[in-house]
């Protein structure tokens, strides 16, 4: 800490700030209107330094928080000569080119001066109803440039020395189809205005110089920690891919390639080998990138620091251009947050997970994905008042979270970003708009199986009702064909986002003669049809319903390692059927208990099915060694293990399986080639697992202990991609 | 003779207070909770009480107009999940919602640094796991329309199925109840019928507010605490009417007020220890002559912080217990962990104390009980606050070389070269800032400058604290209740019958004019009945009407209260206080002019004044304190960063009127009050001790 700095006031000040950014966030939530917001929290709040370094960021979700600086840094850049940026100023932008996520995503800063300085920057970010363009809520699907999509702000001076630009939010509110966005706007100008107001009490206590200083010495805390955290780690390589299944157009298999290299201190994280951007709305941009991968890093090796730029100055962020997570302008971008930043997050998360998972010490902290996607769920119409109304169904934030290695993921708990999950309520909902739900229900099976479960996802059921004129919907997301909440350490994927609907459902019929409705999938009458994940302006018709549901979370360890009392449970609960007990987790269910015989029996018999079926790694894959320049290996001396799952012996030069002590090969190297390999489609993660959409392009590749035929390792694929790779330079640094 | 007793059974004590009606005299007592049978100590404590006043217990008894009671038993039953085992009946579709918890469930109540910690965040414990939901055909929309009708022997099946699962109490919570009770109604029948005497708590009775996930989890907690405390209720009244009691037996509601044991909605009794304690301070400020108050309750690991504006706590109707969202009517009360347990520790360079505290067990490194980590009382002993022989009372000798030690150890060595009484005086500071700060953050959420209050501290380490919270946030008097009346038993003796009703309604009701005084209207007469039931003279009964509201579609509302409403003008009425209050609370670049502007729930609090306690007045004894005054030690004050000679008085020789200048530390039986220079303490003449920050000396 600096000399002249006390760690008393450091901590008093500290204290304070980190209050402001949560009054910030509350104050926000209150004044703020729509469901997306406030229903589902899709925001955040933080104090930057005059430079736009982030100090600190208010709660709720992860990737919001980031963009401040990038937002703060364009307003310095563009503003700073004309018209200036002056006390009681506020700017606002939602340019995915000039630091926003997408543009339904708005930032708005204030510079907050005192003794007539520019002393910090407060803001706020939060996900609008809608932004105008083409399409309600300003995700288009159709789009093939951002002159397709939403309102585009750069920053621009909403806020003159006090005075709202009342003139510049009707120009804004002109663009918006939405009336209702005017609450998520004002909210952010009264977050904005109590952040200025408190942080002027704090410089009048305390002086300008002295917060100033405890500002940046909470940067600089936030990096030692995560520096002291980084040295505690083993050294090494971590490549991971995965999948974008739909480009909005089309359904357009999309890598995005991730490899995360740690050594000492530091964080390289390389987006080479990522796919091109694509035509459609689901790329995003370097500071859709940076968020994703910043908010990894906070979640997995920063869950007990302030999340701020400390975490940002231990990462290097390198990608070649016009990739899918790095598009150039003017490639549409308005879906990132739920397609290419969502699964950018996953990889980095995959990779720190590996990282942690070997290091005995941080065994603890490694989890599977979360629900690997979010999606977009609109519903149109005029309700049983006239009034126009446009529902962002949002349950699908009750996702499903990854297994970890001591239990299991939390059922429907809520996505990864948010770190204050919520839903809206189906009453409250129903009352607003002209639909009906039949059910919401959590989705057995779509917790990927392991020795502990990923979380369950769930579905929703939804019809007309009470409609004044005719409804539409709208949905976009990815996810639908490929699973993207991988397991870890030989667990298997979550469930995938599926959308079905049913035109023979008849409920006006139903509801006529008092019949119950059905409460349940196979209890709407008809056959469904599969709808493409991302779809404009369907009609919605009266009779009609439209189901859909979304990803589980990923499972850890081997299902048949699995108490077969929990499988039990977990049937009796309805979070795993019978059949996915039999097949994945090899446990017998009679009724309410297990058949330790057949269980055994069925397991045993799974062993000898993987053993026939596998193929030696090294014949199957191709070499496709990362060269680690850095990487001294003569020096790694000592062991380490990777989960219950591989001892690394580096004195002896050995990775070995830690069930059956059987060698796979040098430490050095990827433990995998040492494995059998068997490709399965990805049903043998259960049921909903892209196989409505299969277009027969990814598989799950499973690796086994060729002794014991434990699967230490299990990923999706598709036959071309490079596959992913573990390699570690050593035991971890320092204990 | 004419008594009021008050009892508060809390954790470890269970805590008596008898009021002689007519002088006003109070007696207190403290009996040791016994939680395998609450009502053995409550009995110990009351004739404890009663041998005090001199009388036996069934005289006692006789002679009490009113006997009130604050349980610990709802609590306990729900923090330790030993409910009865519960069953559902919900919609056939919704069975799930009690267990997908709208998400929220995983980090409902957790703070920013929790909820951070993804891994470590869990839902809680299931109530009513899968098997024990059972799902019926029905539907009710959301105006309140039947659509499917449910059958008798669909609701006679689901009852046989929880039934034969082994269930001891059933919550029936169905879609829009709230807007139609029919067929929660015809479930209610079919139950008892199918199985008399089993509990069953109905969603809309319970909660009818529109949320069915909320409406649910209140009823599903209140089936699983009905019983448990339910049967406490009945056996008590009849133990007591056994020795003598011939008043009904009133329990303490979170919402403050009291109610007859037969009108008491078990899951409304969640946490009114707390509340009770509020009502003690409305009382004593209200005698004193304070109207808006900020009070401070800070134990060994909780720090609470609740408001009187104007003389009333505000009663907020959404609460997280256990993770679980409830709608049940609450005093507003914020809560912390942080406390005389909370510890101090190193974190690379910063100094930080809490989330984890000693608690009880181990406790501070000083009570010698094997704590090695330091806490916040051992800087307080260290830098010579608390005196090693007074602690609570003398029954614990506290151990100044044990707390030394932790404090080298784990902070002094590590960020303050080794200075011992830096670092405890470092503890010390941050502590009282982050008090503060909830402090401040509290009332600035509500609207309120914390510069406008008086600040009430009590609790053991409220006192030793309050000068150094009290001034971070400009607050300018403290005052420290008399022992007495600090208590929740005293707030339980204090209490009003109080109910409210509410219910959620249609946004159109607010251009109805007629509709709306109609609506109030019949609320009001429905809490009056309610009220009147439990032996209250109709005149006493005052009334207080209050409304949700929101800018169209917005999700958050704000709660206007205007009063007893006249028959018209009701709706203009309510439309300028949400305006004023939006205004207050948010400013007025909020305000969203053109925008409509819905009314949500409407509610009627009433109020039945019933006997209370007045409290005892003293003679003023003149200024001289120096009766009281039983030495000096060495104190180190953070604010000075010195040593400095204090004059330690016994606070309670203190007489009213006694006024002393600080630095200077009164210790008192429970707590110790710590004066610093500049300030200055007056004994007022109910026996508080009243500091002024700033030194001005008005008593």
């Amino acid at each position: 800490m600096n000399r002249t700095l006390d760690p008393v006031t450091f901590e008093v000040v500290w204290h304070r700030l980190l209050d402001i950014t949560e009054e910030m966030g509350i104050k926000y939530m209150r004044t703020s209107g729509s469901p997306v917001l406030v229903g589902a929290y899709d925001a955040s709040t933080g104090i930057c330094l005059p430079d736009g370094q982030l100090v600190a960021m208010g709660p709720y979700i992860t990737t919001q928080g980031h963009v401040l600086r990038l937002i703060v840094e364009s307003v310095l850049a563009k503003r700073h000569a004309s018209p200036g940026i002056g006390p009681g100023d506020m700017y606002i932008c939602n340019d995915p080119y000039l630091g926003a996520t997408h543009q339904p995503d708005v930032a708005t800063v204030a510079p907050v001066h005192f003794d007539g300085e520019l002393q910090a920057w407060v803001g706020a970010s939060g996900h609008w109803l809608d932004i105008g363009g083409p399409e309600p809520g300003g995700f288009n699907m159709n789009a093939y440039s951002v002159f397709d999509e939403g309102l585009r702000l750069p920053p621009t001076r909403l806020v003159e020395n006090g005075e709202v630009r009342e003139d510049l939010v009707e120009l804004i509110m002109t663009q918006i189809r939405e009336p209702l966005a005017e609450l998520d706007l004002r909210g952010q100008l009264v977050a904005n205005r109590a952040g200025c107001e408190r942080l002027a009490e704090v410089y009048d206590e305390y002086g300008p110089g002295t917060v100033g200083q405890i500002m940046r010495e909470g940067i600089d805390h936030v990096e030692r920690r995560l520096r002291n955290r980084l040295r505690s780690l083993p050294d090494g390589v971590w490549r991971e891919v995965q999948f974008l299944d739909h480009d909005g157009h089309k359904p357009n298999l999309r890598k995005i390639v991730c490899t995360v290299t740690k050594r000492g201190d530091q964080l390289r994280i390389d987006f080479s080998g990522s796919d091109p951007q694509v035509a459609g709305f689901a790329n995003c941009t370097r500071a859709g990138l940076r968020a994703a991968t910043l908010s990894a890093v906070c979640i997995m090796l920063g869950y007990d620091l302030t999340w701020n730029d400390g975490v940002s100055r231990c990462v290097d962020i390198t990608a070649p251009p016009r990739t899918i997570v790095t598009a150039e302008y003017p490639t549409p971008v308005s879906m990132s947050t739920i397609s290419a930043i969502i699964v950018t997050l996953n990889l980095v998360f995959g990779a720190l997970s590996r990282l942690l998972l070997a290091s005995p010490k941080h065994h603890e902290q490694a989890m599977a994905n979360w629900c690997g996607t979010s999606i977009g769920v609109s519903m149109m119409g005029p309700n049983d008042r006239g009034i126009m109304t446009v529902c962002p169904e949002s349950s699908h934030f009750a996702a499903g979270c990854g297994a970890r290695t001591y239990a299991d993921g939390v059922d429907t708990g809520g996505i990864i970003i948010n770190t204050t999950a919520n839903i809206p309520s189906i009453e409250q909902t129903e009352a607003e708009y002209p639909i009906m739900y039949l059910f919401r229900r959590q989705l057995a099976d779509s917790g990927g199986p392991g020795k502990y479960r990923g979380g369950m996802s769930a579905g929703v059921a939804i019809t007309p009702y009470d409609t004044g004129g005719e409804l539409e919907t709208t949905f976009s997301g990815v996810g639908a064909e490929t699973p993207n909440a991988f397991g870890l350490a030989g667990g298997l994927p979550g469930a995938t986002v599926r959308f079905l609907r049913y035109l023979e459902a008849d409920v006006p019929a139903l509801l006529a003669a008092g019949q119950p409705l059905p409460g349940d999938l196979d209890e709407i009458a008809g056959s469904p049809v599969v709808t493409a994940i991302n779809r404009s302006h369907a009609p919605f018709e009266t009779g009609s319903v439209e189901y859909h549901n979304w990803q589980g979370g990923g499972g850890y360890g081997d299902p048949i390692d699995r108490s077969p009392d929990r499988v039990a449970a977990d049937v009796r609960a309805g979070a795993v059927s019978e059949a996915a007990a039999h097949a994945i987790y090899g446990v017998v269910v009679h009724g309410n208990s297990v058949d330790a015989a057949a269980t055994e029996q069925r397991r045993a018999r799974i062993r000898a099915e993987r053993l026939a079926a596998g193929r030696p790694a090294r014949d199957v894959l191709v070499s496709d060694r990362i060269v680690a320049d850095w990487i001294d290996e003569a020096a790694a001396t000592g062991r380490t293990s990777y989960g219950d799952i591989v001892e690394f012996d580096f004195d002896r030069d050995v990775a070995s399986c830690k069930s059956c002590g059987r060698a796979l090969g040098s430490a050095k190297e990827d433990f995998r080639l040492g494995c059998l390999v068997e490709m399965t489609p990805t049903s043998a993660a259960g049921p909903v697992r892209g196989d409505d959409y299969a277009q027969d392009r990814v598989r799950i590749r499973h690796y086994y202990c060729p002794q014991c035929a434990r699967r230490l390792d299990a990923e999706v694929v598709t036959v071309a991609a490079p596959f992913s790779t573990f390699r570690l330079a050593g035991p971890p640094l320092s204990a | 003779m004419a008594y009021i007793v008050g009892v508060d059974i809390g954790g470890t004590f269970t805590d008596v207070s008898a009021i002689d009606v007519d002088s006003g005299v109070i007696w207190t007592a403290k009996a040791r909770s016994t939680p395998d049978d609450l009502i053995e100590g409550l009995l110990a404590g009351v004739g404890l009480v009663a041998e005090q006043v001199g009388v036996d217990l069934k005289t006692l008894l006789a002679d009490t107009v009113k006997f009130a009671h604050g349980t610990t038993q709802t609590s306990n039953v729900i923090f330790t999940w030993v409910g009865a085992k519960t069953g559902l009946i919900a919609t056939h579709g919704f069975g799930d919602e009690i267990l997908i918890m709208r998400a929220r469930g995983r980090v409902a109540g957790l703070s920013v640094s929790d909820r951070r910690e993804l891994r470590s965040t869990n839902k809680p414990w299931q109530i009513v796991p899968r098997e024990r939901i059972a799902e019926v055909h029905e539907r009710i929309d959301h105006r309140g329309r039947v659509v499917v009708p449910l059958a008798e022997g669909d609701i006679r099946d689901a009852a046989r199925r929880l039934i034969s699962a082994g269930v001891e109490s059933i919550a029936v919570s169905l879609m829009w109840a709230h807007e139609n009770p029919e067929h929660e109604l015809l479930a209610e029948r079919v139950i008892n019928d199918v199985a008399p005497g089993m509990h069953v708590s109905l969603g809309h009775r319970l909660a009818g507010i529109t949320g069915e996930y909320e409406r649910t989890a209140t009823a599903v907690v209140n089936a699983f605490v009905a019983p448990t405390v339910e049967r406490y209720l009945e056996r008590l009244e009849t133990t007591l009417s056994e020795r003598g009691l011939r008043s009904p037996l009133l329990v303490v509601q979170a919402s403050g007020g009291v109610a007859s044991a037969g009108e008491t909605v078990p899951v409304n009794t969640i946490e009114s220890g707390p509340a009770a304690g509020l009502v003690a301070v409305r009382s004593l400020m209200g005698a004193v002559g304070h109207k808006n108050v900020i009070a401070t309750d800070v134990g060994g690991t909780t720090f609470k912080v609740g408001m009187l504006i104007d003389g009333q706590w505000s009663v907020a109707r959404e609460t997280v217990i256990n993770q679980y969202t409830l709608s049940i009517p609450m005093v507003d009360l914020v809560s912390i962990g942080a406390g005389g347990g909370s510890v101090a520790w190193v974190d690379d360079s910063r100094l930080r104390i809490g989330p984890q505290s000693a608690g009880a067990d181990p406790g501070p490194a000083c009570y010698g009980w094997g704590g090695t980590e330091p806490t916040v009382t051992d800087a307080d002993l260290v830098l010579g606050f608390l005196n090693p022989d007074r602690f609570l009372s003398g029954r614990l000798r506290l151990r100044r070389d044990l707390a030394e030690r932790a404090i080298r150890e784990h902070v002094a060595n590590r960020l303050f070269g080794g200075d011992v009484v830096a670092a405890a005086a470092g503890i010390r500071e941050v502590t009282d800032a982050q008090m503060g700060d909830l402090v401040r953050k509290t009332t600035l959420e509500r609207g309120h400058d914390p510069r406008s209050f008086v600040l009430m501290a009590y609790g053991g380490a409220g006192p030793l604290h309050a000068c150094g919270y009290a001034r971070a946030i400009g607050v300018e008097t403290i005052l420290v209740p008399q022992a007495a009346t600090a208590y929740s038993a005293y707030g339980a003796a204090a209490s009003d019958i109080q109910h409210s009703t509410q219910r959620s309604v249609r946004s159109d009701l607010l251009s109805d004019d007629g509709g709306l005084a109609k609506a109030f209207a019949e609320l009001d007469s429905q809490a009056r009945d309610l009220i009147a039931k439990q032996d209250v003279d109709p005149d006493s009964i005052t009334t207080s009407w209050w409304a949700d509201m929101s800018y169209e579609r917005q999700l958050h509302y704000v709660r206007v209260t205007i009063g007893r409403g006249e028959a018209t003008g009701l709706d203009k009425k309510l439309r300028d206080a949400f305006e004023e209050r939006y205004k207050a609370l948010y400013g007025s670049a909020a305000v969203l002019g053109k925008a409509g502007i819905r009314l949500l729930t409407i509610g009627v609090d009433a109020v039945g004044a019933i006997v209370k306690p007045d409290l005892p007045t003293h003679e003023f004894a003149g200024k001289d304190a120096s009766a009281a005054l039983t030495g000096q030690r060495d104190v180190f004050w953070p604010e000075k960063r010195a040593w400095a000679r204090t004059d330690i008085y016994d606070g309670s020789l203190l007489r009213p009127g006694n006024q002393l200048e600080g630095p200077a530390i009164l210790e008192q039986p429970g707590t110790t009050v710590v004066v610093p220079e500049g300030a200055i303490a007056v004994v007022d003449r109910f026996g508080n001790n009243v500091i002024t920050l700033g030194g001005s000396t008005t008593a």
